[in-house]
């Protein structure tokens, strides 16, 4: 009679470490599939980033064509683009990218001055290609963000967060920019 | 999340957890979609601004391009796209929502014209930013819809746009989009009546002419070799691949996982 309960007891004991087992099991790789998904959507930032920095010589290459005095907005574009390249960590992204920004609005403020360039074919095509790029990020910029919530909400709450210390996982940056460098330069022709 | 395949009871209740917390967050988390008009068909007239051979010119075009080539296009007008901020925003939300295009191939078009903030948007799903790249879709816009825009001509100027977009992405699948017998009628765009290698001439041409050649030249063969204008001067097939698996590749996982075509923001909008 005691072997049996002997018996009954390690079962359970067993079944019990079994369960909490791959519950941990399962805990751990739910948080590594959503940090693969916050890792995803990063990647199409940077991807549009990319896409956003590669645009700019054109551009430059292009206004220069006309501009040929406004050496210090190119230089400044030039600057902001090497910082951007060199961001590491996703605050040091945004806070460049902001600067990129605002050193291409500029650069449109003085192609306002110019209107045989704005009537250039390849200007206008130019412009599209940046202001759909400037969506992109946009759109990616809100899905990565989404993500990271996601995340770090899991991380963050009972139960994950037992296991989310000792795991190594941490808090993901969201990719926040100012009010003014969200809006997307509008393209208008008339 | 989904990886996991044990159904222990601290899993189960995890998940109803999850769920009682989505349940709470949901409603407050798409509040905009609820927002969105119901997909009616290939053109979504909820303006009310399109008159009845337009609207079947433009279907007869797309179901045509659909049967061909698998690509959907969606025409959408509204009185205003609020409460959203943007007709950018809008675009991507509807397109999402209505998932336009089929899934894995991520080719949808959705074009969208608001009356009251008097703006227009075509939004190009991942898998046809190679044929559509935003500065063409920019010159689409300005040859052949805001013409007739100006006009007030919202159908006519509609169905350019189809009729553009269409002439591109028959182009990209190779198929000759005149065989398709659902040719709409061109009242608007002479353009696309060339078909894209007119246009493309045409805006050689242009440039050549009024935009100073000697300055363009050498941009030329910078943009041939970094493929930003889509090819536009080179060869269309090769970039259009390029910038495919370049931009659009590392999505097809992520975004259009829900069985449905996705949408990353790509194309163009004009006011008017």
């Amino acid at each position: 009679m005691k072997k049996y309960t002997w018996l009954i007891v390690l079962g359970v004991v067993l079944l019990v470490v079994i369960a909490g087992f791959s519950w941990y099991v399962g805990q751990r790789n739910s948080l590594i599939a959503l940090e693969e998904s916050v890792n995803g959507a990063w990647s199409e930032v940077d991807n549009q980033l990319q896409r956003r920095s590669d645009l700019i010589p054109n551009l430059v290459a292009t206004v220069q064509g006309f501009a040929t005095q406004e050496q210090q907005v190119f230089s400044d574009i030039a600057n902001a683009r090497a910082r951007l390249a060199g961001a590491g960590s996703v605050g040091e992204t945004a806070e460049s990218y902001e600067q990129l920004q605002s050193a291409v609005s500029r650069l449109l403020v003085i192609v306002e001055n110019y209107p045989e360039l704005r009537s250039n074919q390849n200007f206008m095509r130019l412009q599209d290609e940046l202001a759909g790029t400037e969506n992109r990020i946009a759109v990616a910029r809100q899905r990565y963000n989404r993500s990271v919530q996601t995340f770090n909400a899991r991380i963050r709450m009972f139960p994950g967060s037992i296991f989310a210390n000792q795991l190594g996982f941490g808090a993901r940056e969201y990719f926040e920019i100012s009010e003014a460098a969200r809006e997307v330069p509008r393209v208008q022709f008339n | 999340m989904k990886r996991s395949s044990k159904s222990e009871t601290g899993r189960l209740r995890l998940r109803r957890t999850a769920i009682v917390l989505l349940a709470l967050v949901l409603p407050v988390a798409f509040a905009g979609a609820q927002q969105l008009p119901r997909y009616r068909g290939f053109v979504n007239d909820f303006a009310g601004v399109i008159d009845g051979r337009e609207a079947q010119a433009m279907e007869q075009l797309i179901g045509g391009l659909q049967e061909a080539t698998g690509a959907e296009i969606a025409v959408v007008t509204v009185q205003s796209y609020e409460p959203f901020g943007s007709i950018e925003e809008f675009g991507v939300a509807l397109a999402s929502e209505w998932g336009v295009g089929r899934a894995g191939e991520d080719n949808g078009v959705v074009i969208i014209l608001a009356m009251q903030e008097r703006e227009v948007r075509i939004e190009v799903g991942y898998g046809l930013e190679g044929a559509l790249p935003d500065g063409r879709v920019g010159a689409i816009l300005d040859q052949q819809v805001l013409p007739a825009f100006r006009e007030g001509r919202w159908g006519a100027g509609l169905n350019g746009a189809v009729q553009g977009v269409a002439a591109f992405v028959a182009q990209e699948y190779d198929v000759d989009l005149s065989s398709l017998g659902a040719r709409a009628p061109r009242s608007t765009a002479p353009q696309s009546q060339t078909g894209p290698d007119g246009i493309e001439i045409i805006l050689f041409i242009l440039i050549l002419f009024f935009g100073g050649g000697r300055f363009f030249w050498p941009l030329l063969f910078i943009s041939r070799r970094r493929g930003f204008f889509g090819g536009g001067f080179g060869s269309t097939v090769a970039s259009g691949t390029r910038s495919r698996s370049t931009f659009g590749g590392s999505s097809f996982g992520g975004f259009s996982s829900s069985g449905r075509g996705g949408f990353g923001g790509g194309g163009a909008s004009r006011r008017f």
